[in-house]
C-alpha cells in the first residue's frame, strides 16, 4: 500500500514536463487580490507568470480551459504531510529549529490538498511549544520547500503550557519568552522577529491568550499574525490597532466555526486582513474552502473570501512578493475551476504549480 | 399519551397486539365485545403538532421570489405563496399580498433543508449512549432547551428538519424520529428504525458476528410478526363464530324457549328434573407474549417503517446485503456507507439509498484506498442509487454544515438536482414525509426558506427560515 501511494505521488513530484512557454485562456481570472480580469490570457514562462491580458500572446501555444483561473490557494498551517517531525516534545523552546526538516515530500496526504488547490502550505512548529522554531513554506506538489526561516512561530496558547515542567502558567510562560528573546544573539530568528524583518505566527486561542499575545507583540515590536482566535470579533478594535492579521484555525466538526464565521464578518468590516489553514478539520483541505464558504453565506463578500485564501495568505507568510496573486512575475501556481473559485459547487478541472501540471481532474479518472 | 403524530396505523395487528398487551396487564377481564372495543383505540391525534400553533405567529403569511423551485430540476418563474396556518394555501404568477400581511421576497423560494442523519435537538449523552434498544424512542432523548443554541444556529443555515438518533454506541438503537429544528417538536416521531455494523478496530470474524446478529434479530421480529398475525386471524375467526352463534340464538331465541318450555313441562309431568344441555364457547386464541423490540423491529422487517443501518466497510456490507435478501418488504436505508460503489448494482436494482456524509478519503482509514472521499455521492447518485446527504450524526452542531456539505458534493461530481434532492425532497420521501414537507406545493406544509440565489452556491444567503409557517430566522440587514 506504501508502495502504492509513493507511484501515485509521483506525478506529483515534478515529473512532468513544463513546456517553456504556453499560455491559459479561460473566460474569468481571478487576480487573487479582488480583481477579476474577464477573457484572459493567462502567459507562463519558466514557471512563473509573465503576463495577465485580454490579448492574445504570439508565438504561445494557447490551452483554452473551459472555466475560472485562480492562484493556487495558501493554507497557512498543514502539518499532516509533516508527520510528527514539526512537534519536539522535550523542549519547550527550539527557536533556531527549522521546520522544513519536517517536511516530507512522500506523505501521500500532500496529495489530497493539492487536488482540492491548495499549492502552498506553511509548516510550524507544534501548538505545543513556546518557540518552536521558523516555519517553512513548501510546495506539496512539487515537493520542494519554498521558503525557509519564513514565519517565527510562537504557542502561547494553553497547549503551550506544560503540566508538570515549567512553564505551567502563563505568567511563567511569558517570562521564559521574555528571556528568549532578550538573550537572542543579533541575527537570531528571535532577534529578527524583533527587528521586524521576519513575521511571527502567535497561536492564541481564547480572548484572554490574544489579549495576552498582542501586549507582548506591541512591546517587542513584533509583525506577523495571531493563530486561532475564533472570537476575534471582541477584539477588532486591539487587533487593528496592533496591525497583526489573524489566522483562522479549521476545526472538527462543524467544519464551519459560528465564532469563525461572525469574527470574518468583523475583520473584513475593519479591513484586519485574514486567512485560514487546512489542517486539524474532518473537512481535511476542503476545510478551509468551508469555512470560507461558510462566511459567505453569512454575507462575506467572494472577493474578500478569495483574499483570505491567496493574496492576504501570502502577506501573512511574507511570500507576496512571489506567491498569492495572478500577476508579472508570480510563481504559476494556477487552479482551473469550473466556476468560481470559492464556490463549494465549483469543480477543480486542473492545477499547475510552478507552472507545471500537477493535477488534472480527468487525468486522475475522476467520475464522469 | 403522546401529544404528537405517528404513522397512520397500517398495519393493524402489532398496534392492536400492544394496546392488548397493556390492556391485560392491567388485569382488565376482557369480553369479546370489550375487546373489540380496543381493537379501535382512540383516534389518533391529528397529524399536526398542537403545540405549534404559537398565538403569538401570524396566521398568513406572504412570499414572493422570482424563481420558485417546486422539487428538484423544476422551477416556476416570479411566484407567489400564500401560507395559511401553517401550510402553503395558494401559489401563482399573479397572486397578490392580501392587505397587511407580512410579505417576505427574494431571488428563490425552496423547501427547507432536511439532515437525514443527525442528532441536533437530542440530549448529547442519550446521542452517544449504548443502552439503548430496538423499541427505544428519540422523541423520549428530545432537549430542546440544552440544544436551543445548536437548533437555532440551524434556523440561520435553512436546516429546519432533522432525521435524529440516539445511541450511537448501540448495535441496534431503536426509533428515530423526524423533528422540526425550530424547538425540536417532532414531525414523525417514528421516522425509521437505526442499526449499526460499524465498529472500527474490530476483526473480521467478529464483524460478521455482528451482521448475524442483526439477521438473527430480523428473523425473531419476522417471526413475531407472522404469530401476531396467525394470532390476529385466529382471533378474527374466533370472533366471526361467536357472533354467528350469538345471531342463531338470538333468531331462534323463541323457537327454542318453546321448545325448553315444553320439555321442562315434560319433565315436571313425569316427576324429573330436565337435564340442559349447556353450551360451550370455543376457547379462545391466545395472544404470542407481547415482546416490546420485537413488535418495534417488526415494523421495520414489514416495511412500515425504514431500516436505517450505519455501514461502511465492505465486508459488513457485502453481508448486510446477502442477509437481507429474504425480507422483500423491509426498506433498508444505508448510512456512511465509504465502500458502497462496490455494491452499486444491487442497491440500485434493490433500490436501496444510501445517506453519505461527505469527507475526505482518508488513505490509512476504514476502506482504505477504495475511499471515494468527495467523489462517493457524485458516483453513486451516477451508477443509480439515490443519494441524500446528511451530517453524519458525531456533532450535533454538524447539521449545520449541510447546505456546505452538499455543495461540496456537487464539487465533486454530484449533479446539482440530485445534491438539492438529497437534502430535500429525497429525506421527505425516504421517511415518508412526501406528502407533508420537501417540495414546494399547494397544501404541503409551509417549511421554506427565501434565499438570495440558487440553495447551493456559497455566495446564497438565507434571508428567511419558514418553518410550519412561522418565520423563525430573517437576515438582518
Amino acid at each position: 500500500m506504501l508502495i502504492s501511494c509513493l507511484i501515485a505521488a509521483a506525478p506529483l513530484l515534478g515529473a512532468t514536463a513544463a513546456d517553456d512557454a504556453f499560455a491559459l485562456r479561460a473566460s474569468h481570472v481571478h487576480v487573487g487580490d479582488g480583481q477579476v480580469v474577464l477573457d484572459a490570457f493567462v502567459v507562463v514562462e519558466d514557471g512563473v507568470v509573465k503576463s495577465v491580458s485580454n490579448n492574445a500572446p504570439r508565438g504561445v501555444r494557447v490551452v483554452e480551459v473551459d472555466g475560472h483561473i485562480a492562484p493556487g490557494f495558501i493554507s497557512l498551517r498543514e502539518t499532516l504531510g509533516a508527520g510528527s517531525e514539526n512537534a519536539e516534545r522535550t523542549r519547550k523552546s527550539t527557536p533556531t529549529a527549522d521546520l522544513s526538516f519536517a517536511f516530507d515530500p512522500t506523505s501521500p496526504n500532500w496529495k489530497g490538498l493539492v487536488s482540492e488547490g491548495v499549492t502552498t502550505v506553511l509548516l510550524p512548529a507544534g501548538n505545543s511549544q513556546i518557540a518552536g522554531g521558523q516555519a517553512a513554506i513548501v510546495s506539496p506538489a512539487a515537493g520542494e520547500v519554498l521558503k525557509r526561516n519564513a514565519v517565527v512561530t510562537l504557542g502561547l496558547s494553553r497547549a503551550a503550557l506544560g503540566s508538570s515542567t515549567a512553564p505551567t502558567s502563563f505568567a511563567g510562560l511569558y517570562a521564559h519568552l521574555g528571556e528568549q528573546f532578550a538573550a537572542a544573539p543579533e541575527g537570531s530568528p528571535l532577534a529578527e522577529a524583533k527587528a521586524g524583518k521576519v513575521p511571527v505566527m502567535m497561536r492564541a486561542v481564547t480572548r484572554s491568550e490574544v489579549h495576552r499575545a498582542l501586549e507582548f507583540a506591541a512591546a517587542h515590536g513584533l509583525k506577523g499574525a495571531v493563530i486561532g482566535a475564533p472570537e476575534a470579533d471582541d477584539l477588532v478594535d486591539e487587533l487593528k490597532a496592533s496591525g497583526l492579521a489573524v489566522v483562522f484555525e479549521s476545526k472538527a466538526a462543524p467544519a464551519s466555526s459560528k465564532d469563525v464565521v461572525k469574527s470574518a464578518l468583523a475583520l473584513s468590516k475593519a479591513e484586519v486582513p485574514f486567512a485560514f489553514t487546512s489542517d486539524a478539520g474532518s473537512q481535511g483541505p476542503l476545510g478551509m474552502r468551508m469555512q470560507a464558504a461558510a462566511c459567505m453565506r453569512a454575507g462575506l463578500d467572494a472577493g474578500a473570501a478569495l483574499r483570505a485564501m491567496t493574496a492576504d495568505a501570502a502577506r501573512i507568510a511574507g511570500v507576496d512578493a512571489t506567491h498569492g496573486t495572478i500577476a508579472t512575475g508570480r510563481a504559476a501556481d494556477l487552479v482551473v475551476w469550473s466556476g468560481p473559485p470559492t464556490d463549494l459547487t465549483s469543480r477543480v478541472h486542473s492545477v499547475y504549480a510552478g507552472g507545471h501540471l500537477v493535477h488534472s481532474a480527468h487525468a486522475h479518472g475522476a467520475h464522469q | 399519551m403522546r401529544s404528537y403524530s405517528t404513522r397512520p396505523d397500517r398495519r393493524s395487528p402489532l398496534r392492536r397486539l400492544r394496546n392488548l398487551g397493556i390492556a391485560l396487564t392491567a388485569g382488565a377481564a376482557l369480553t369479546a365485545a370489550s375487546l373489540a372495543a380496543q381493537d379501535d383505540p382512540a383516534p389518533e391525534p391529528a397529524p399536526e403538532p398542537a403545540p405549534e400553533a404559537a398565538p403569538a405567529a401570524p396566521s398568513l403569511l406572504f412570499l414572493r421570489a422570482n424563481k420558485v423551485i417546486v422539487s428538484p430540476g423544476k422551477s416556476l418563474d416570479n411566484m407567489g405563496l400564500l401560507v395559511r396556518d401553517g401550510r402553503i394555501v395558494a401559489m401563482g404568477t399573479d397572486l397578490a399580498a392580501p392587505e397587511g400581511v407580512e410579505t417576505i421576497e427574494g431571488e428563490v423560494i425552496c423547501a427547507a433543508f432536511i439532515d437525514p442523519w443527525s442528532v441536533a435537538g437530542v440530549d448529547a449523552s442519550s446521542a452517544r449512549t449504548d443502552r439503548v434498544d430496538t423499541a427505544s424512542r428519540a422523541t423520549d432523548a428530545l432537549d430542546p432547551y440544552g440544544q436551543d443554541e445548536v437548533l437555532d444556529d440551524l434556523l440561520e443555515s435553512g436546516v429546519l428538519m432533522l432525521r435524529v438518533e440516539i445511541g450511537s454506541a448501540a448495535a441496534v438503537s431503536g426509533v428515530g424520529a423526524v423533528i422540526r429544528a425550530d424547538g425540536a417538536v417532532p414531525v414523525l416521531a417514528d421516522a425509521a428504525i437505526s442499526a449499526r455494523l460499524y465498529a472500527p478496530g474490530l476483526d473480521p470474524v467478529s464483524r460478521v458476528g455482528q451482521v448475524d446478529r442483526l439477521a438473527s434479530a430480523l428473523g425473531g421480529a419476522k417471526k413475531y410478526a407472522d404469530d401476531v398475525a396467525t394470532y390476529e386471524s385466529n382471533l378474527k375467526t374466533w370472533e366471526e363464530e361467536i357472533a354467528k352463534k350469538e345471531t342463531e340464538l338470538a333468531e331462534d331465541f323463541k323457537k327454542a324457549k318453546k321448545s325448553r318450555d315444553k320439555k321442562v313441562k315434560e319433565a315436571k309431568e313425569e316427576g324429573e328434573e330436565l337435564k340442559e344441555k349447556k353450551y360451550k364457547e370455543d376457547k379462545r386464541p391466545r395472544p404470542p407474549k407481547f415482546d416490546a423490540k420485537k413488535a418495534s423491529l417488526a415494523r421495520a422487517v414489514g416495511g412500515e417503517v425504514p431500516m436505517v443501518i450505519h455501514v461502511e466497510q465492505a465486508l459488513e456490507l457485502r453481508e448486510l446485503l446477502r442477509v437481507t435478501r429474504p425480507f422483500t418488504r423491509m426498506r433498508l436505508v444505508l448510512a456512511g456507507g465509504r465502500s458502497a460503489l462496490l455494491f452499486a448494482d444491487e442497491l440500485a436494482e434493490r433500490g436501496i439509498p444510501v445517506i453519505v456524509t461527505p469527507a475526505p478519503s482518508s488513505p490509512g482509514g476504514d476502506v482504505g484506498e477504495m475511499d471515494p472521499g468527495f467523489a462517493l455521492a457524485g458516483e453513486l447518485s451516477a451508477r443509480g442509487v439515490e443519494v441524500l446527504i446528511g451530517s453524519g450524526a458525531t456533532s450535533a452542531s454538524a447539521s449545520r454544515d449541510l447546505p456546505l456539505l452538499a455543495a461540496a458534493a456537487v464539487g465533486h461530481g454530484l449533479d446539482e438536482d440530485a445534491a438539492f434532492h438529497a437534502i430535500t425532497a429525497g429525506p421527505a420521501r425516504v421517511f415518508d414525509l412526501q406528502s407533508k414537507v420537501g417540495s414546494v406545493r399547494r397544501g404541503l406544509h409551509a417549511d421554506l426558506l427565501v434565499l438570495s440565489g440558487d440553495p447551493l452556491s456559497s455566495s446564497t444567503r438565507v434571508l428567511a427560515s419558514i418553518s410550519g409557517g412561522k418565520v423563525v430566522h430573517q437576515a438582518g440587514n
